[in-house]
């Protein structure tokens, strides 16, 4: 390799990993931006948590069970996650791709046990418009699965540009920034099992 | 960022998460604490939990100077206490002197 050739090889890399960092850094403030509608949803459950009017209230309405169960299916995609990140990283396609695939296994299952019971609440007669607590309940929880909905795509996405384009620096941003939004909907759901289902059951 | 993260990371982060939510959620089910200690417990394992997956998962402390990344969430951090704390003063207050 002529000098020439290495200098504009180096200068290359080095245009990809600013190119990197400022990508991850917008879609950090953008997750930032999201940590504040949560924090607004998460306010207006504390405070509507008890206005049932009379009505049906949320003590004791979820099965504990249940709930563990779900944290720890996302819990474990978060990890998977991220082991499939550092497997792209050193350039290990299959175990990247499994663990990919059990990320969307395991989001997928996460969403099912979600919709559950969403519908075992509604067919009960418990709906967001029930009262108050209910729908700052449906609100907030909801607003959480649309986002792992939508991380679900999204992971689908990429997994597509994976397999076709292979692990370009390109991909592994993209990679990157949805890794950072799947550890996010981790860090929310620890604070919705906290907030809304622990607290509910004391 | 990623460059410098090592897979035993994401496993001691994992590790710890899974004995935090254990232990909330065992808290919680037994009832053996009073009611004021089981919040305060149990908050306490979130704020923990929390701690953890940033650190182990979103690795904020790994990234070069300037951290422009640990600057936005100090923000954004700022604001959700304004926004959370906030509107638990406005409303409790409202409540309590509403004449019902």
């Amino acid at each position: 390799m002529s000098h020439s050739s290495e200098v504009a090889h180096h200068g290359h890399e080095h245009h990809e990993k600013e190119a990197f960092e400022r990508n991850t850094f917008g879609f950090w403030v953008y997750i930032m931006s999201d940590c504040i509608l949560f924090s607004a949803l998460f306010v207006t459950f504390a405070v509507l948590r008890n206005s049932t009017g009379g009505t049906q209230s949320l003590d004791g309405l979820f099965s504990m069970p249940f709930v563990l169960a779900e944290t720890m299916l996302l819990l474990t995609s978060s990890f998977t996650y991220g082991l499939s990140l550092l497997f792209a990283r050193d350039g290990k396609k299959i175990p990247m791709f499994s663990m990919l695939i059990a990320t969307f296994l395991l989001g997928i299952s996460f969403i099912g046990m979600e919709f559950y019971e969403f519908h075992h609440l509604i067919t009960h007669g418990y709906t967001p418009s029930t009262n108050a607590a209910f729908s700052s309940f449906f609100t907030l929880v909801g607003t959480h699965g649309l986002h792992v909905i939508s991380g679900l795509v999204w992971m689908l996405l990429v997994m597509i540009q994976l397999a076709i384009r292979g692990i370009t620096p390109k991909n592994q941003s993209k990679l990157y920034c949805l890794g950072l939004f799947w550890h996010f909907l981790d860090v929310i759901w620890v604070c919705v099992f906290t907030i809304v289902y622990l607290f509910n059951a004391i | 960022m990623i460059d410098h993260t090592s897979y035993k990371s994401y496993f001691i982060g994992f590790f710890i998460s899974i004995i935090l939510t254990l232990a909330s959620y065992y808290i919680v089910t037994q009832k053996f604490l009073g009611e004021g200690n089981t919040y305060i417990s149990i908050v306490t394992l979130a704020v923990a939990q929390l701690f953890i997956q940033i650190v182990y998962f979103l690795h904020i402390n790994s990234e070069g100077k300037p951290h422009w990344n640990l600057i936005s969430m100090m923000a954004a951090i700022v604001m959700v206490v304004i926004v959370v704390a906030g509107s638990v003063w406005v409303m409790y207050n409202m409540n309590a002197n509403m004449i019902v």
